[in-house]
């Protein structure tokens, strides 16, 4: 098993005391690097999406739409488990993200970002309406929802910063197009 | 090009895009990412936390956004 190591050495990962610094490029990189030996069916949405398709923002999380089978959520906790040496992903269950629990948060023992997990959004989109691309994440190859999803995703929520993304994201790829 | 002169300040704030695959993008991800996290110094209650839908799980997650940030140590 591989265990999430952070540097004592200092550098960008150093741990003091209970508080920890910070989420880092590496951080998700190892968790996306799990996905694809294990063969997880994800998608990544959000803010990382939007860093992916080309600009830079800063998050707190990686939101991964995961392809809602028994055996796909046993795949993505077989990778957790890889990076992470965590007992409390064992609760991450497909009774509940293909049940009543379709959104589910996970925040690492170190504590500096969260990982948020969801099967459908709303009534929406659901894993199969996704349009992916595959894109390159420093020297991996990863899956994202299309510049286009992610428009359409961003657009109709409530959330300021979501209003911006997609007023960004349609300057850049639609123009006047809806 | 240490220096750059804008007109106003809407053209000061333009978003800098790159291209997927540019390493430049990834330098930039990772430059901002660790700066950011620098600054935040945030912590968050490990563990898993069940929602019934997204909007749920993003307002919990705005909510920890806006709580004090924990002093490092």
């Amino acid at each position: 098993m591989t265990t999430h190591h952070l540097p004592a050495d200092g550098g960008h990962a150093t741990v003091r005391g209970p508080y920890t610094v910070p989420v880092d490029f590496d951080d998700i990189r190892q968790v996306l690097a799990a996905f694809e030996r294990d063969g997880v069916r994800y998608a990544i949405f959000g803010a990382t999406a939007l860093n992916l398709h080309g600009l830079a923002r800063a998050t707190e999380d990686l939101d991964v739409f995961v392809d809602p089978t028994e055996e796909n959520i046993d795949r993505l906790r077989h990778a957790l488990h890889h990076v992470f040496d965590d007992p409390s992903i064992d609760e991450i269950t497909s009774a509940d993200l293909l049940g009543d629990y379709p959104a589910i948060q996970y925040i690492p023992p170190t504590g500096n970002y969260h990982l948020d997990f969801v099967t459908r959004l709303g009534h929406a989109f659901t894993f199969n309406d996704l349009e992916l691309v595959r894109m390159p994440f420093g020297d991996l190859t990863v899956t994202v929802v299309s510049a286009r999803t992610l428009y359409r995703m961003k657009r109709d929520t409530v959330r300021l910063k979501d209003q911006a993304d997609a007023a960004w994201l349609k300057a850049r790829f639609f123009g006047e197009e809806d | 090009m240490p220096v750059r002169k804008f007109r106003t300040i809407e053209e000061m704030n333009q978003p800098v895009w790159r291209t997927p695959g540019d390493p430049a993008l990834y330098a930039a991800i990772a430059n901002l990412w660790h700066r950011s996290a620098q600054l935040s110094g945030r912590r968050f209650t490990p563990g898993v936390r069940r929602f019934r839908d997204i909007a749920t799980l993003e307002a919990s997650a705005d909510e920890a956004s806006d709580s004090p940030v924990l002093p490092r140590r």
